[in-house]
């Protein structure tokens, strides 16, 4: 490969935080501090209800009906215990949030956030975890019905929930 | 010149000087938000480097990071050209900045050091000296200023990364659409970079959200005064 295919996909990994650069020298992969997560997961607080609140509100037809198939999939993957499945519904229900929210600004102040935290979290969990995924359908299911007030909701107790599971594994690491 | 990878180095967090990328980054982007590359302004990178006397290569990579800031749009062969500013662009800024703002102000008052809270109030007293005086280029620049200080207080790249392209856009529109200095929003803003300052997070989220509801109140006012 060339350089400058290079020289783009390591400023893509430095956007998502996955890369650092370091001007004439080249880059570094991230180190990032298992910290890091809370630090996310604290954002995440003021900007998942944001989001889930925009693609409720903007959500049309089409989507809602791509958001309650992404509900029965994830009922069948917790069903069946099956992780791999759920590092896919969940990242394809993050990009559909993104690009239905119709917010540009909002979708590439989260992008590299979830980038890190599915790194973190699927890094760390391997067998999908019923209450969260109890509450994970319920947001989903609010933004299928086009409620943007129950999707806020839904979507901080998502985050608060996240955030429980990580601080528990924090523990378990010391 | 060498160029290589290095895997796993620790993240070192040091003062570097900025690259000629990235001194044409904030050149250009200052052109944008000032107007002086007004919307729908083509222009080719040839004459950019000639009158930012800056290679073309630096320039190259300057175009790309402003194309992925929504700031303009790249043309093959022509050049770059500033994007017009979307009739909801407005909105769309207030719904992302508005959460990232709270966030700012919890992470910038939770570890500013000693240095950066004396220059956050030093800064805010000067933009709201600059606004009394109705100096228009003094407030821009005091407030550019602030933005820098405490996003470096906060010491979160994720948000220096989400804030940055919001600033531009939000500042391109802010300066295009207030023509005089707003000495209330001035007010607001020292209310929180002094929350900040006084390193009191609650207060700082509040003073912040304030800020926000100022702005909106100013913005609000110039698109009904134009209609």
């Amino acid at each position: 490969m060339g350089r400058s295919p290079i020289r783009d996909a390591i400023q893509l990994l430095a956007d998502n935080h996955l890369a650092t650069i370091a001007p004439y020298r080249g880059a570094f992969v991230s180190h990032l501090e298992p910290q890091t997560e809370l630090l996310l997961l604290e954002m995440r607080r003021e900007l998942d209800p944001v989001l889930a609140n925009a693609t409720a509100e903007n959500a049309h037809k089409e989507d809602c009906r791509r958001l309650k198939q992404l509900g029965r999939k994830v009922q069948s993957a917790i069903d069946k215990n099956d992780s791999a499945a759920i590092i896919d519904i969940d990242g394809e229900l993050k990009e559909l949030m993104l690009e239905v929210c119709g917010n540009p600004f909002l979708a590439t102040s989260l992008r590299p956030i979830y980038a890190v935290c599915r790194r973190f979290y699927f890094n760390a969990v391997r067998t999908p975890d019923r209450s969260l995924g109890k509450i994970y359908l319920e947001m989903i299911e609010a933004m299928a019905a086009k409620d943007p007030c129950r999707s806020e909701k839904a979507a901080l107790n998502v985050v608060e929930k996240v955030e429980e599971i990580a601080r528990n594994q924090l523990v378990g690491l010391k | 010149m060498t160029r290589h990878l290095e895997i796993s180095a620790p993240n070192a967090r040091k003062p570097q000087k900025l690259t000629l990328a990235e001194q044409a980054y904030h050149r250009l982007e200052e052109m944008i938000i000032t107007a002086e590359l007004p919307p729908n302004t083509v222009v080719s990178l040839v004459t950019l480097s000639k009158q930012l006397g800056i290679g073309r290569t630096p320039i190259q990579e300057a175009a790309k990071r402003l194309a992925a800031d929504f700031l303009v749009e790249i043309i093959p062969r022509k050049g770059l050209r500033v994007r017009d500013v979307p009739k909801d662009e407005l909105e769309a800024l207030v719904q992302a900045r508005r959460p990232l703002e709270r966030l700012l102000a919890r992470f910038a008052a939770r570890n500013a050091t000693l240095e950066e809270r004396d220059l956050l109030r030093k800064g805010a007293k000067e933009l709201l000296a600059a606004a009394k005086g109705g100096d228009e280029r003094a407030v821009v620049s005091a407030d550019g200023n602030l933005k820098q200080i405490a996003l470096a207080a906060a010491r979160n790249p994720f948000l220096t990364s989400a804030l940055g392209p919001i600033f531009t856009h939000f500042r391109r529109l802010y300066f295009t659409s207030v023509p005089v200095p707003d000495i209330g929003v001035a007010r607001a803003f020292q209310k929180a970079y002094n929350a900040i300052a006084d390193r009191n997070e609650e207060a700082a989220v509040a003073a912040m959200d304030n800020v926000m509801i100022e702005l909106q109140r100013v913005m609000g006012q110039s698109s009904k005064s134009a209609e």
